[in-house]
């Protein structure tokens, strides 16, 4: 037990994702060595963040206004849609500079064990779009877990009776790297995806 | 495959153990609960991570102990590898290849395979069929490690629509068709292996069986699907043939709460001249029926790999008369076998002799 002040902010810290008890510890004695204007500016980061920072109303990445700087950006492709769990993973997809098309992030993915159902995720807010945006053409871009795979295919199954083209990332071998150093799993799916030349 | 040495620490009843076996066969002679068996299961853990005596991982902790560890090095053709596991009473295990985490567990399995004749290997023949479908997929395992990948995907699978199933509403249409879909992806690949094992397998049993048997019966698989109709052939039809038996189901389904069809629902059952073996074969003919299997299984991989897998008897010689010893026997050339038994007489093979004792709570191996 430290000082209340200071186990204050060591169990604040520790409900963060990946800080355990000794992380926690190291990153509030350093906190306590900086000079106060610097503590004043993470606070007032961590704060400004939390407060000016919501949801696009339209494909419900983070964003500081109404719309985010995506869907207000007029040069996107209309008609495109790419569907994803996690806001975290537009980044990803934007860092390609492959896709010009707009996003739409469900919050998650299926697992009735978890208890989340189409219900939990924003498929609602999804279908909503298809209509009003004339959407032609979504891609799903789930992790490639049981999950992840299962949201894709529900997806599909809502998709495409509307006529809406659906597809799903490929998985195969990373670009640059060793084919010994694939996974047999990730090689399989890989050789099923083979590409004729 | 030869195991070099084997060390055990906090293992069961063992505090400490340094092993060093011969690399043919080896006699592990002493009186009941002396800690025999554990050695068996450590050599199985060390590829397989689960006991073969099929015990939660707590069981493995020695009582006064916290954290079991087991290591052992494995020489094959392609080279040898030193594996060490430590397996606390509480908490995550820790899997080691060469002092590295294996990316996967599941590439221990190509360091290590051992085929394992247990006192209770009747059940395979006598009881339900899950026990019959564990073995096909735990040899689809050892001939491909992706298996044991698509065994795990189809489980989780399975688990997640029964999920949907338990719900206090019942799921919408198109949740539950997805979850089908899932299951049968899986399942088709599940299916297909297991199909291979009985294939590769047939030629082996039968033959095998009449060598033991000195009977013409033919002893063979024969795998009852509630779904497949045993056409088809490859992942594609095969998994909608499961779509279609899911769908189906659904009326059922939904009032059990549970999935009742697919690969987790299949009987494999072994026919014996057309008989079921569960009714109709007699005792004796029943240990045939498991010495046949396990021998087909040790044949398969030693072909497959070009090389004998390690070959666990636990205490088996005393339930098999001396003409199944015999066929038994005539098989261990070439491979490093471990035999138990409470005493050197029950078994009617040379090889190093190693005592088995208990003193004071604590195993000890010493040269006989």
């Amino acid at each position: 037990m430290f000082e209340p002040p200071i186990q204050r902010l060591v169990d604040e810290l520790a409900r963060l994702p990946g800080v355990g008890q000794k992380s926690a510890q190291r990153l509030a004695f350093h906190l306590l060595n900086i000079d106060e204007p610097d503590a004043r500016r993470l606070a007032d980061a961590i704060i400004e963040m939390r407060v000016q920072v919501r949801l696009c109303q339209r494909c419900f990445n983070v964003s500081a206004s109404d719309l985010c700087m995506i869907c207000s950006d007029s040069r996107r492709e209309p008609g495109l849609v790419c569907v994803v769990e996690r806001a975290q993973d537009i980044v990803v997809v934007e860092r390609t500079q492959e896709y010009r098309g707009s996003y739409h992030v469900l919050g998650g993915s299926i697992s009735p064990i978890a208890g989340i159902g189409p219900e939990q995720l924003r498929f609602r807010e999804l279908m909503a779009r298809i209509e009003s945006e004339d959407i032609t053409e979504a891609i799903a871009a789930t992790n490639p877990t049981i999950e992840g795979d299962a949201t894709a295919l529900y997806l599909a199954r809502l998709l495409k009776p509307l006529g809406v083209k659906v597809s799903k990332l490929a998985s195969g071998l990373p670009v640059g790297g060793d084919l010994d150093y694939a996974d047999e799993i990730t090689l399989g799916r890989a050789l099923i995806g083979r590409q004729q030349l | 495959m030869r195991l070099l040495w084997l060390q055990l620490s906090d293992f069961r009843s063992y505090s400490e153990l340094h092993f060093q076996p011969d690399s043919a066969v080896n006699l592990l002679i002493g009186p009941n609960g002396s800690g025999k068996t554990a050695v068996l299961e450590a050599i199985g853990y060390l590829g397989y991570l689960r006991s073969f005596r099929g015990v939660p991982d707590e069981a493995l902790v020695s009582l006064d102990g916290e954290v079991a560890i087991l290591r052992g090095e494995v020489e094959a053709s392609a080279g040898s590898h030193v594996i060490g596991i430590s397996v606390p009473r509480m908490g995550r295990r820790k899997v080691e290849a060469d002092g590295k985490r294996p990316r996967r567990n599941r590439e221990l399995r190509r360091y290590v395979r051992a085929v394992t004749f247990l006192p209770d290997d009747l059940n395979i023949v006598k009881t339900g069929a899950s026990v019959r479908r564990t073995l096909l997929d735990d040899v689809a395992g050892d001939l491909h490690p992706t298996a044991i990948a698509d065994q795990s995907e189809y489980e989780k699978a399975v688990r997640q629509r029964n999920a949907l199933l338990k719900q206090e509403f019942t799921p919408n249409d198109q949740e539950l068709g997805t979850w089908d879909e899932k299951v049968a992806q899986a399942g088709a690949r599940v299916h297909l292996r297991r199909m291979e094992v009985i294939d590769l397998m047939a030629p082996l049993l039968s033959s095998i069986y009449r060598d033991l048997s000195a009977s013409d019966d033919e002893l063979e698989w024969s795998y009852e699907s509630k779904w497949a109709s045993g056409q088809a052939h490859d992942e594609q039809t095969l998994a909608a043939e499961l779509v279609t038996a899911l769908k189906q189901s659904r009326p059922i389904d939904l009032a059990r709460r549970i999935t009742t069809r697919g690969p987790h629902r299949d009987d494999p059952s072994l026919r014996l001249g057309n008989r079921d073996g569960r009714v109709h074969a007699s005792q004796g003919e029943q240990r045939s029926i498991v010495l046949a299997l396990r021998l087909a299984t040790f044949d398969l991989l030693r072909d497959t790999f070009s090389e004998a897998p390690i070959l666990l008897l636990d205490d088996v010689f005393s339930e098999l008369d001396v003409s199944r010893s015999v066929a038994l026997l005539e098989r261990l050339p070439g491979a490093q076998v471990f035999i138990t038994a409470a005493r050197r007489e029950d078994v009617p093979v040379g090889g190093r002799m190693w005592d088995v004792t208990m003193d004071g709570g604590q195993s000890r191996v010493t040269a006989g």
